[in-house]
C-alpha cells in the first residue's frame, strides 16, 4: 500500500468522525470501502496496514451523532475488519463487535428506522460471517432473530441483502459442520468441545430458519404477497446453493407449506413457486420420497385452473430439463395447445385430461390477451424440439406446418383462413410480436428432421412477409434470417421454381428501395450473408451457391449494393460496403481478374473515405480494404488494391472518427505482417546485433530494406507515425505497439548501416511538428550513442524535403517504450487512485469547515 | 322518418332522408363502375383496340359484331361509356327540398338529379367542394367530348339479348337506365343551384330542421352533416378520415348524442396501415425507375394526389430519383394544383401556418418550381416534345376507359419493366380494371394499392368513433355488416354493434327506428303572464293553460284566447268565419293522495263506521258494509261504487275531495 495513503488515512478518519462534514460526493464512502476491500484481499491484513481503523470504528460506535451514511459505512468496515480471524479478535477485545452488531443498540438510538443503517448492519454481518468464531458470535448474540425479521423488510434492498446474508449463514453452517465431522479425529478435547458447542449452534440456527421458512411461505392474505414472493425467491436460492443434508432438512420443513401454497393457486406466486420446486427437484435422486412429492406438486401446478399459469408452469418444467418423462411430455402438450387451437392443425391427439384446459385456453384466445399466450407457446418451441422424438406429442414436421399456418394468419395480406379458432384472427393479424415469435420458432425448426419437404412452403410464406407492405422492419429482418437459416440447412434447393424465385427477387428488390432505412439495411445485410451460406447441390448433382439459386447470383446483388452505396442513411451505406466485401470475397480468394465494376466500387469507396459525413460508412470502407487484403492470396499482384493503399491509409489515419483510425491501423498491421512474415522476427534479429554477423546481415539488410521501402511506399510508416501522436488513446496505443514491432524488426539490423537510410513522407504539418517535437525531446533527454547521433542528425536534417523523416532514426529517437507505458494506463488512472480519493475527502472537509480555523490541525488533534 | 337508398355503392352514396316534413338528399355519388364494361376510348388510334374481333354467340344465332368486341375472353361494349345513375323510380325527385354534398367525389351525379327531374331545391356544399367538384366534372366531360363516338350501342341492352351475353355483361343491372355523360351546360346549370356553406354554419330548412356541415378530414372542404330539430338529431357521416393528411381534421365531438347515425364511405381495404402503403408506393416506384421502367399512376386529379406528391417530395432525393421527370396530365391539372394552394382555411393546422410565412401550403409548388413535376392539359401539344423516359405519370381516369391514361396503357402495356400503380379503391371500384389489364395481353406490372383509404375511415377507427359518439342507431350499407368476400375469416372487418346496425342496399326504404316524442311550442309573454302555477310537489309547479295554438312554418305558438267582442247590437247576420273560439273555463285538475287513516276517521265522523279495509296491489278497497258501497283508493284514481244512492255518492265524493288539491 502506498505509504502516502497510510500517512493521511488517520486524518481522513478524523474528517469522517466529525459529523456533518461534507464529502466530495456520495460515492466516496463506497470507493473508500472498495479500496479497503482491495487492501484486505491483497495485503497481509487490513489492520496491519491501517491500524487506525479500529480506533475509528470504536469511536463511531459510541457516537450516535455521526450521519447515517457514516454509520452504515462503519458497520460495513467493521464487517470487513472482522472477516479475518485476527481482525475479529481485535474487535472482540475492544468490545466493539457486540455493540456494533447489536440491533438493540441502534434501536435505542432511534437509528434502526433508517434503511441505510440496516443495510450497513446486514452487509457488515455478511462480511464478518467467514469463520467459526464469527458464527459462534452470531449464535450467541442471537442475531438470527433480527436477521429473519429483515427478510421481508419494506426496503427491497434491505430485504434482498438480508436474503443473501441468511444464505451466507446457512452456507457457513454447512461448511463448518462438514469440517467438524471430518477433522474431529485429529482435534484435541478442547477443540472437540468447541465443535460440539458450535454444532449445537448450527442446529439451533437451522431449526430457526426452517421454522421461519415454513411459517412464512404460506400466503395468509393478499397484502403479504410481496413478502411471500421474497421468501420463495430466498428458498429457491437456498435450495440451489446448499448441499444435501441441509437441503433435505429445509425441504422437509417447507414441503407441507409448499403443498398448501400450490392449492391456493395465486397467479403472482406461480413463477417463484415453480422456481422453488424446480430448484428442489433438480438435485434429488429419483427414488427419494420428497422427489415423489415434488413431482406431484408439479403435476398439480400443471393442472391449475388459470391457463396462463399452466402455460408458465409448463414452460418452466420444460426449461428445467427435469427428468420425469411424463411430466415433460405433458408440458410440451400444454404448450402446444394454443397453436393447435389457433391453427386447427391437430398437433395433439384427443386426450381427455386436456379437455378442460383446451376449453379454458380457447376462451382465453378470444380475448386480446391471447397474444402473450401465443407468444409463450411459440417461444418454447425450441425447448420442445430438444425433446427426444418419442416423447414429442407429434412429429416436428407437423409443428412446422402449424407455425407456417399461423404465420399466414398473421400476415395482413394473406387471405388464408384456418379451421381453428376464428376469433383469434382479429388480434393476431398484423401483430408483429406474434409474427416475430413465429419466425423465431421457424428459425429453430429448420433443424428438425424431415422438414426439408416444406421448404417451398416456408419460402412462400417468407416471400409473402417480405412482400407485405405492413411488415414491420424487425419482421423483415427476422424473415431474412429465417431464409438464410433454411437455405443453409437444405442440401437441395432444386424445389425453388422460377416462379418462386421471381417473386422472391421482386420482394428483395422492392425492399432495397423501401422508405424505411431499417428495411433497406436488413435487405443489404441479407445480400451479404447469403454469399456466406455454404454451397448446395441441385438435383443434377451440380454444386450451386444459394445466392445463385435464390437471386440469380452476383449479377443481381452487386448493382443493388452499388445503389445502396448512395443511400441517404449512413447505416445502409455501411452495411452495403460490408455486404459488397462479403460478396466479392470469393473472387478475391480465387484471384479472379478485376472487373470494371470492382474498379468503380473502389473509386466509390475512396470517395466515401474522403467525403462521407458519417463514421459508420467510413469505418466500413476501411474494413472493406482490410477484408480484401486478407482475402487476397497475393495482394502484391493485385495492382488496384496496392495502389489504393496509400490513399486509404493516409485518409483513414487522418479521420475524425477514432474507430476509423483504429481500423486503418489494423490494416497497417496486416501490411506490416505481410512485409515481415516471420511471426517472431525481432527475436531472430535481436541476437545478431553485433558486428560479428555482418555478412549474413548484409543479405537480410537488403531484404529488410526493400520490405521497409515497400511499407513506406504503401504509406504504412507515415500512417503509424501519424497515429502515434493521435489524441485518441486507443489509436496512439495501437500505433505505438506497431511502431515498437517495426523497431524491433528493423533497428537491430539497420543500426550501423548509414547507407541504407529510408525516408518517409509525413503528411500534415501538425503531425510533422509533433514528431519533430518528440524528436527534440528525445535528443534532450536520452543519451544517444555517438555513432548513431551523427546519423540521426543527418537523417533528420539531411533530407531535402522538410516533410521527410528518416524511418530508423525516428524509430530510435521516439521514446516508444515510455510512450507505451503511459498509453497503457487508463486515462483516468490518476483521478481514480486511492490517494486522490483520500485527498478529495480532506479537501472537501477543509472547504466546508468555517474559515479562520486551521481545520487540519484540529482534526489531527481530534484523531490522536 | 324514412331513408330512401338510391345507390348501393358504399363509398358513392345517394340517400334521401324524410324528416319532419322535409326531404333531404344526402350526396349524389355517381357509380362509375359501369364504364368497366366498355372498351377504352383511345386518344390516338390504337391498332390493338381497333383490331379486336366482334362478338358472335357460339351458335352464331346472335350477332352483335358492331356493338360488342371480344378482348382476351371478355366482351366489352364498343360505345361511348355510360354511367349507372342513382335510382330514380323510388321516389319523386322533384319533391327533394335540398341536397347536402359531403365531398367532391360524392357530387358527380348532380347534373342528372338537378336537371330534367323537376328539382327546384337548393344544393348545399362548401366552397372547395364546389370548385374542385366543378374541375372533376369538367375533366369528365372533357375526357368524353375529346373523343366523340358517333355510335351508341343499345341493342345489347335488350333484355332478351342481354340474357344470352357472357358475364359480367349478363349480370349488369338496370342497363336501360345507364346514361351517357352530361354536357358542360348541364354542369353549369346544376352548379348554379349550389349555395355555399362554411363548417358549423347552421342552415334552417323551413323552420323544421337545421342542417350544418362539419369538417370530416377526408379532402379539401369535405364535410359530414348534422340534421337536427329541437329534439332529434341525425348525423350523416360520409367520407371521413382520422389520419393527419392535408385537410382540416375531423370534427368528432359534434356527432355526439345522435339518434341516428348514417355511416357511409368506409374503406374496403382496412387491413393495411397507411404509412406502410405509402412506403410501398414509393418503393415500387423507385424499383421500377431504377430498373429502367416507367410508372403510371391512374388517379383522380384532386385529393390523394396531393398527399402522394407530398410523400414523393420527401422521397425523391433520398431515393436518387432527382433526375426522373414526374408528369401530371389532366385537362384541369393546373387548376387543381393551384386550387389546392388557395384554400388555406380548409387545410390542416400545419399547412395553414405555412400560409402566414408565407409559403405555399403544399410542397408540390416546389416540385413544379424545380421542374421535377410538370403538368400538362393533355398528351398532345407541349407534352409530346418534352416527354422523357423513364418517368412517372399521374393521369386519369382511374377506370382506364377514357382520358389520357388509355394512351399510356397502350404505350407501356407491352413491357414488363413498366408498372401501373392503382391508388383507387380497387376492391370495389376498379378490380375490373386490374382484370382488364391481366386479360388484355398487356404484360406491364400491376400493383394495386388502396391509397384512397388514406382518406377513409377503417373499421377500427369507426368502432372507436362510434364508441365515442354513441349514437342510438346506426344505418350503413350492407357491405359493412359482413367481412369482405376475399377475407371472409376476418370478423374484425365488419361493424359489430349493439343494437346491430341497420343495413341498406340499393332501393331499400328504411323506417328509421325512432319516434318523435316532443315538439317545441312557444308561449307568448302575455299568456305566460296570466298563468298561475301551483306547486304540486317541491320543485314542480303546474298551471293549466287555455290558449290558441298557432302553427306556421313548422313553428308552434300558444296565444291568449281573444276575448269575445261584445255582441254587436246590429241584427246583421254574423259571419261564421269571424266568430272567435268559444272560451270555456277548464275543469279543475286534482292532485294529491288520500291518506287512509285520516279518511277512515272522516268517514266515522260522518257516521260511516262499518268499514272493511282490504289491501290490494295498487292501494286499498274500502267496503262500507252498511251502505253496501265500495271505495277503491288507488295510486292514480279513486272510484266510488255505489248503486242508486246519489246523495251518498256525492257525500263520499266531497269527503275524498277534501284531501285533494285543486288546480
Amino acid at each position: 500500500m502506498d505509504s502516502q495513503c497510510v500517512s493521511i488515512l488517520p486524518r481522513v478518519c478524523g474528517v469522517l468522525l466529525v459529523s456533518g462534514s461534507s464529502l466530495p460526493d456520495d460515492t466516496s464512502l463506497e470507493k473508500l470501502l472498495d479500496w479497503f476491500t482491495t487492501v484486505a484481499q491483497t495485503g497481509p491484513s487490513l489492520l496491519e496496514a491501517c491500524p487506525c481503523l479500529v480506533d475509528f470504528v470504536s469511536k463511531v460506535a459510541f457516537n450516535y451523532a455521526s450521519g447515517s451514511s457514516i454509520l452504515s459505512f462503519t458497520l460495513k468496515l467493521t464487517g470487513l475488519i472482522g472477516a479475518s480471524e485476527d481482525g475479529f479478535k481485535v474487535l472482540k477485545e475492544c468490545s466493539v463487535l457486540k455493540l456494533v452488531f447489536n440491533p438493540q443498540h441502534w434501536q435505542e438510538a432511534g437509528l434502526w428506522e433508517d434503511p441505510c443503517l440496516r443495510i450497513g448492519w446486514i452487509q457488515g454481518l455478511k462480511m464478518i460471517l467467514q469463520h467459526s468464531e464469527a458464527l459462534s458470535f452470531f449464535a450467541q448474540a442471537d442475531l438470527i432473530e433480527p436477521l429473519l425479521q429483515l427478510q421481508t423488510d419494506p426496503s427491497l434492498f434491505v430485504a434482498s441483502a438480508a436474503n443473501q446474508t441468511l444464505a451466507q449463514v446457512l452456507l457457513l453452517c454447512q461448511s463448518l459442520s462438514s469440517v467438524g465431522h471430518n477433522g474431529s479425529k485429529n482435534r484435541d478435547l478442547e477443540h472437540n468441545s468447541v465443535s460440539m458447542e458450535t454444532t449445537q449452534n448450527y442446529s439451533g440456527i437451522i431449526t430457526k430458519v426452517s421454522e421461519y421458512l415454513n411459517k412464512s411461505v404460506v400466503l395468509k392474505e393478499i397484502s403479504q404477497l410481496p413478502g411471500s414472493q421474497q421468501i420463495l425467491r430466498l428458498l429457491a436460492m437456498l435450495l440451489v446453493r446448499v448441499g444435501p443434508p441441509l437441503r433435505d432438512t429445509l425441504l422437509l420443513a417447507v414441503m407441507n407449506s409448499l403443498e398448501e401454497l400450490v392449492t391456493t393457486s395465486c397467479s403472482q406466486l406461480t413463477v417463484p413457486l415453480l422456481d422453488v420446486i424446480l430448484a428442489a427437484n433438480s438435485g434429488l435422486r429419483d427414488d427419494c420420497v420428497p422427489k415423489q412429492r415434488l413431482i406431484r406438486l408439479l403435476w398439480a401446478m400443471l393442472n391449475m385452473k388459470k391457463p396462463d399459469d399452466v402455460m408458465q408452469a409448463a414452460a418452466a418444467v420444460l426449461r428445467s430439463h427435469q427428468s420425469d418423462p411424463a411430466l415433460s411430455a405433458h408440458s410440451a402438450r400444454v404448450l402446444l395447445l394454443p397453436l393447435d387451437i389457433v391453427t386447427g392443425v391437430s398437433l395433439l391427439d384427443e386426450n381427455s385430461t386436456e379437455g378442460e384446459l383446451r376449453i379454458l385456453i380457447t376462451e382465453q384466445l378470444k380475448r386480446k390477451s391471447c397474444i402473450s399466450m401465443i407468444c409463450v407457446c411459440l417461444s418454447n418451441i425450441p425447448q420442445i424440439t430438444l425433446m427426444a422424438s418419442d416423447r414429442l406429442p407429434c412429429p416436428q414436421r407437423l409443428i412446422v406446418t402449424a407455425v407456417l399456418l399461423l404465420l399466414r394468419l398473421c400476415c395482413v395480406d394473406s387471405s388464408s383462413s384456418s379451421p381453428g379458432c376464428v376469433e383469434v384472427v382479429r388480434f393476431i393479424t398484423g401483430n408483429s410480436k406474434v409474427q416475430k415469435c413465429a419466425l423465431e420458432a421457424l428459425l429453430v425448426l429448420s433443424k428438425s428432421p424431415g422438414v426439408k419437404m416444406v421448404l417451398v412452403e416456408v419460402f412462400k410464406v417468407l416471400t409473402e412477409y417480405l412482400n407485405s407492405p405492413s411488415s414491420d422492419p424487425s419482421v423483415l429482418q427476422k424473415s431474412y434470417q429465417v431464409v438464410i437459416k433454411w437455405v443453409g440447412v437444405c442440401p437441395d434447393l432444386s424445389c425453388i421454381t422460377d416462379q418462386l424465385r421471381e417473386g422472391f427477387i421482386q420482394a428483395v428488390r422492392k425492399r432495397a428501395c423501401d422508405t424505411r432505412w431499417e428495411a433497406r439495411d436488413s435487405t443489404v445485410e441479407f445480400l451479404g450473408h447469403l454469399v456466406e451460406v455454404p454451397s448446395c447441390w441441385t438435383f443434377t448433382e451440380q454444386e450451386t451457391e444459394p445466392l445463385d439459386v435464390l437471386l440469380g447470383g452476383r449479377r443481381f446483388t452487386v448493382p443493388l449494393l452499388k445503389e445502396a452505396l448512395q443511400d441517404p442513411e449512413s447505416y445502409v451505406r455501411a452495411s452495403s460496403i460490408s455486404a459488397l466485401a462479403q460478396t466479392l470475397a470469393p473472387s478475391w480468394q480465387d484471384g479472379t481478374a478485376l472487373t470494371q465494376e470492382q474498379e468503380d466500387i473502389v473509386a466509390q469507396l475512396q470517395e466515401v473515405l474522403f467525403q462521407d459525413s458519417e463514421g459508420f460508412a467510413r469505418r466500413a470502407a476501411v474494413k472493406y480494404f482490410t477484408a480484401w487484403f486478407s482475402a487476397c492470396s497475393s495482394p502484391s499482384s493485385c495492382w488496384l488494391l496496392m495502389q489504393s493503399m496509400p490513399t486509404v491509409l493516409s485518409q483513414g489515419v487522418a479521420d475524425l472518427d477514432w474507430e476509423v483510425k483504429l481500423h486503418t491501423l489494423e490494416l497497417a498491421e496486416l501490411l506490416l505482417d505481410r512485409a515481415f512474415p516471420d511471426p517472431s522476427p525481432s527475436h531472430s534479429y535481436a541476437v545478431m546485433s553485433d558486428q560479428d554477423h555482418r555478412l549474413p546481415i548484409a543479405g537480410q539488410q537488403s531484404d529488410l530494406l526493400s520490405s521497409l521501402k515497400n511499407l513506406v511506399d504503401w504509406g504504412v510508416v507515415s500512417a503509424l507515425l501519424c497515429g502515434v501522436v493521435d489524441c485518441d488513446r486507443p489509436v496512439a496505443l495501437k500505433a505505438c505497439q506497431l511502431l515498437l514491432k517495426l523497431r524491433g524488426i528493423v533497428c537491430p539490423v539497420m543500426d550501423n548501416a548509414a547507407d541504407t537510410r529510408v525516408f518517409c513522407q509525413l503528411a500534415g504539418a501538425s503531425v510533422l511538428q509533433q514528431v519533430r517535437k518528440i524528436q527534440e525531446i528525445g535528443k534532450d533527454t536520452h543519451v544517444v550513442s555517438e555513432a548513431c547521433s551523427e546519423a540521426d542528425e543527418e537523417g533528420i536534417c539531411a533530407s531535402v524535403d522538410p516533410e521527410c523523416v528518416g524511418v530508423c532514426e525516428v524509430l530510435r529517437l521516439l521514446d516508444l517504450d515510455e510512450k507505451l507505458s503511459i498509453l497503457t494506463q487508463s486515462s483516468d488512472h490518476i483521478y481514480n487512485s486511492p490517494l486522490s480519493l483520500l485527498q478529495d475527502i480532506l479537501t472537501a472537509a477543509a472547504a466546508s469547515s468555517p474559515p479562520g480555523q486551521d481545520s487540519r490541525q484540529e482534526l489531527v488533534m481530534d484523531c490522536y | 322518418m324514412k331513408l330512401y337508398c338510391l345507390s348501393g355503392h358504399p363509398t358513392l352514396p345517394c340517400n334521401v332522408l324524410k324528416f319532419k316534413s322535409t326531404t333531404v338528399m344526402l350526396d349524389c355519388g355517381l357509380d362509375t363502375t359501369s364504364v368497366l364494361n366498355f372498351l377504352p376510348l383511345p386518344l390516338v388510334h390504337s391498332p390493338r383496340l381497333s383490331k379486336l374481333p366482334g362478338w358472335v354467340s357460339k351458335d352464331g344465332s346472335l350477332n352483335l359484331e358492331k356493338e360488342l368486341k371480344e378482348c382476351a375472353g371478355r366482351v366489352f361494349v364498343d360505345s361511348q361509356p355510360e354511367f349507372c345513375l342513382p335510382e330514380r323510380e323510388l321516389l319523386d325527385l322533384s319533391t327533394i327540398d335540398v341536397i347536402l354534398i359531403s365531398n367532391y367525389h360524392c357530387m358527380m351525379a348532380l347534373p342528372y338529379i338537378t336537371e330534367h327531374t323537376g328539382f327546384t331545391g337548393t344544393v348545399y356544399a362548401t366552397e372547395p367542394t364546389l370548385q374542385i367538384g366543378r374541375l372533376l366534372m369538367e375533366e369528365l366531360v372533357n375526357f368524353m367530348e375529346r373523343v366523340p363516338k358517333a355510335q351508341s350501342a343499345t341493342c345489347w341492352k335488350n333484355k332478351e339479348i342481354q340474357r344470352m351475353l357472357p358475364g359480367p355483361l349478363k349480370d349488369a343491372v338496370d342497363v336501360w337506365t345507364w346514361k351517357r355523360c352530361y354536357s358542360m351546360q348541364e354542369v353549369n346549370s346544376a352548379l348554379s343551384k349550389v349555395q355555399l356553406v362554411g363548417y358549423s354554419q347552421k342552415v334552417e330548412l323551413f323552420g323544421a330542421v337545421q342542417v350544418s356541415p362539419l369538417s370530416s378530414g377526408y379532402s379539401l372542404g369535405s364535410s359530414n352533416w348534422i340534421i337536427q330539430s329541437h329534439h332529434e338529431k341525425v348525423s350523416y357521416v360520409s367520407g371521413s378520415s382520422l389520419l393527419t393528411t392535408h385537410p382540416q381534421p375531423m370534427d368528432q365531438s359534434s356527432l355526439k348524442n345522435s339518434d341516428v347515425l348514417i355511416l357511409t364511405g368506409l374503406t374496403q381495404m382496412p387491413t393495411a396501415n397507411p404509412d406502410g402503403m405509402l412506403g410501398e408506393f414509393c418503393s415500387n416506384l423507385a424499383m421500377t425507375i431504377r430498373a429502367g421502367g416507367n410508372v403510371l399512376v391512374p388517379c383522380y386529379s384532386s385529393g390523394v394526389i396531393y398527399d402522394l406528391l407530398e410523400c414523393l417530395y420527401q422521397f425523391i432525393e433520398s431515393a436518387n430519383l432527382g433526375t426522373t421527370p414526374f408528369y401530371f396530365i389532366s385537362p384541369v391539372a393546373n387548376s387543381s394544383l393551384e386550387f389546392s394552394q388557395i384554400f388555406a382555411e380548409w387545410l390542416c393546422h400545419n399547412k395553414q401556418t405555412k400560409v402566414y410565412l408565407p409559403e405555399p401550403p403544399f410542397p408540390h409548388a416546389e416540385l413544379i418550381q424545380t421542374n421535377k413535376l410538370k403538368h400538362y392539359p393533355s398528351i398532345h401539344g407541349d407534352f409530346s416534345s418534352e416527354f422523357r423516359q423513364p418517368c412517372v405519370v399521374f393521369t386519369g381516369h382511374p377506370s382506364l376507359r377514357f382520358g389520357d391514361v388509355v394512351h399510356f396503357m397502350e404505350l407501356w402495356g407491352k413491357s414488363s419493366l413498366n408498372t401501373v400503380i392503382f391508388t383507387g379503391n380497387y376492391h370495389t371500384d376498379f378490380s375490373f380494371s386490374a382484370e382488364f389489364i391481366n386479360q388484355s395481353n398487356l404484360i406491364l406490372k400491376l400493383i394495386l394499392f388502396d391509397l384512397i383509404f388514406l382518406s377513409e375511415l377503417n373499421f377500427h377507427q369507426v368502432s372507436k368513433l362510434l364508441k365515442e359518439v354513441q349514437p342510438l342507431h346506426v344505418v350503413c350499407p350492407e357491405q359493412y355488416t359482413q367481412p369482405p368476400l376475399t377475407q371472409s375469416h376476418r370478423s374484425d372487418l365488419m361493424l359489430e354493434l349493439q343494437p346491430p346496425p341497420m343495413p341498406y342496399r340499393r332501393c331499400s326504404v328504411l323506417n328509421l327506428p325512432f319516434r318523435r316524442r316532443y315538439e317545441r311550442v312557444y308561449i307568448l309573454p302575455e299568456l305566460a303572464n296570466s298563468l298561475v302555477p301551483s306547486e304540486v310537489k317541491p320543485g314542480v309547479s303546474v298551471a293549466t293553460v287555455s290558449a290558441v295554438l298557432q302553427s306556421k312554418d313548422n313553428k308552434h305558438t300558444l296565444q291568449s284566447v281573444p276575448k269575445a267582442p261584445p255582441v254587436a247590437p246590429s241584427k246583421k247576420r254574423k259571419r261564421v268565419m269571424e266568430e272567435p273560439p268559444m272560451t270555456m273555463a277548464p275543469k279543475p285538475l286534482l292532485s294529491g293522495a288520500v291518506p287512509l287513516e285520516a279518511f277512515l276517521a272522516t268517514l266515522q265522523k260522518h257516521g260511516i263506521t262499518e268499514v272493511k279495509v282490504e289491501e290490494t296491489a295498487d292501494g286499498h278497497i274500502l267496503h262500507l258494509q252498511a251502505e253496501d258501497t265500495l271505495i277503491q283508493l288507488e295510486e292514480d284514481g279513486t272510484h266510488i261504487v255505489c248503486d242508486n244512492n246519489e246523495p251518498l255518492r256525492a257525500t263520499l265524493r266531497d269527503l275524498v275531495l277534501r284531501f285533494l288539491q285543486k288546480l
